[in-house]
């Protein structure tokens, strides 16, 4: 069976909106609080234009971003934006490496 | 354990290593999309401890590097080796390159990591990567063809040898008194420092 370009477009476009659900499902269930459907959806095209790749890397990068407050088109801090815009990590290691400084700033809080 | 380590966990539980808007489904264990073949090549292209400006040797030791790391993230890795056909009357593998001076290198073999590749369509192919000669992952017969020699013989090897001949010894490292020994990552260090100072030499008074 062919499937069109336009079949492939709705397919790809269906399959983001079931990640986002689980992804706002994740959340809540981390945090007991419930972020906007518009905000992770903006979350998910930043970490698209970060170079982003699995669903382990966006469900990281949405999740880590909205417990630290960033609402686009606001930008991400200084210490997530510098880390997601280094060409020459691997995406892997972006997420990675975000998840370290939020542990630092975390300890730096208790 | 604080609760960010948690969330990984938990996101590595409930999340999977394929990308989450594409209709493709989840990749088998060990295998990798084309997009994160692509970003693995990109990625060792960029390396500059790695000397990919000196293709007159070192393909072991490169080989050896990205198979090692590709592994340690469960990637099954192999490697494809290339061996000339008669390289001792002058039958060389032989490819073009701006980074020799005589603007080609010739080699009695060749090797490379390969890593399994899902396509849009689910199959699976076995893909090598290869920035010493190619621009992209590419199959291996796309790059023995890039070797211009179309006696030559290709096997592919799970991603332990670090060195294998025509007649199919394998050795897993570079110590003469212990050849099964990997070599350690000093040594593996020390063989691109002496084929960088090799390029530096090659190219005095060329450039």
């Amino acid at each position: 069976m062919e499937i069109t370009a336009v079949q492939m477009a709705a397919l790809s476009e269906a399959r983001r909106k079931t990640f986002l659900l689980r992804v706002r499902q994740f959340i809540q269930a981390e945090t007991q609080r419930t972020p906007q459907e518009n905000v992770l959806a903006e979350l998910f095209d930043r970490a698209s234009r970060y170079g982003l790749v699995s669903e382990q890397q966006f469900a990281g990068y949405i999740a880590l971003a909205w417990q630290f407050g960033v609402v686009p088109p606001a930008s991400d801090p200084h210490w997530i934006a510098e880390v997601m815009g280094n060409p020459r990590l691997r995406p892997e290691a972006k997420v990675e490496a975000i998840f370290d400084r939020a542990r630092l700033l975390n300890k730096g809080r208790a | 354990m604080s609760s960010f380590d948690q969330q990984q966990e938990a996101i590595k539980r409930q999340f999977s290593s394929a990308p989450p808007a594409s209709p493709v489904v989840s990749c088998p264990k060990g295998a990798l999309t084309e997009q994160e073949a692509k970003q693995w090549f990109d990625d060792f292209k960029h390396r500059e401890e790695i000397p990919w400006n000196y293709p007159n040797d070192c393909c072991y030791n490169r080989a050896h590097v990205m198979a090692r790391e590709l592994h340690a993230v469960g990637v099954d890795v192999g490697k494809v080796w290339n061996y000339a056909p008669s390289p001792n009357i002058g039958d060389f593998l032989r490819v073009a390159t701006p980074n020799d001076p005589k603007g080609y290198v010739e080699w009695g073999y060749h090797v490379a990591p390969t890593v399994p590749v899902t396509d849009p369509r689910g199959q699976i192919h076995r893909m090598v990567i290869d920035p010493s000669i190619a621009n992209t992952p590419i199959t291996p017969d796309q790059w023995k063809a890039l070797q211009g020699q179309p006696l030559s013989k290709l096997v592919a090897t799970n991603a332990s040898p670090y060195y294998r001949d025509q007649n199919g010894r394998a050795y897993a490292g570079v110590d003469p008194t212990n050849r099964q020994r990997p070599p350690t990552h000093e040594e593996v260090q020390a063989i691109f420092d002496r084929h960088r100072r090799a390029r530096a030499l090659n190219w005095i008074g060329k450039e």
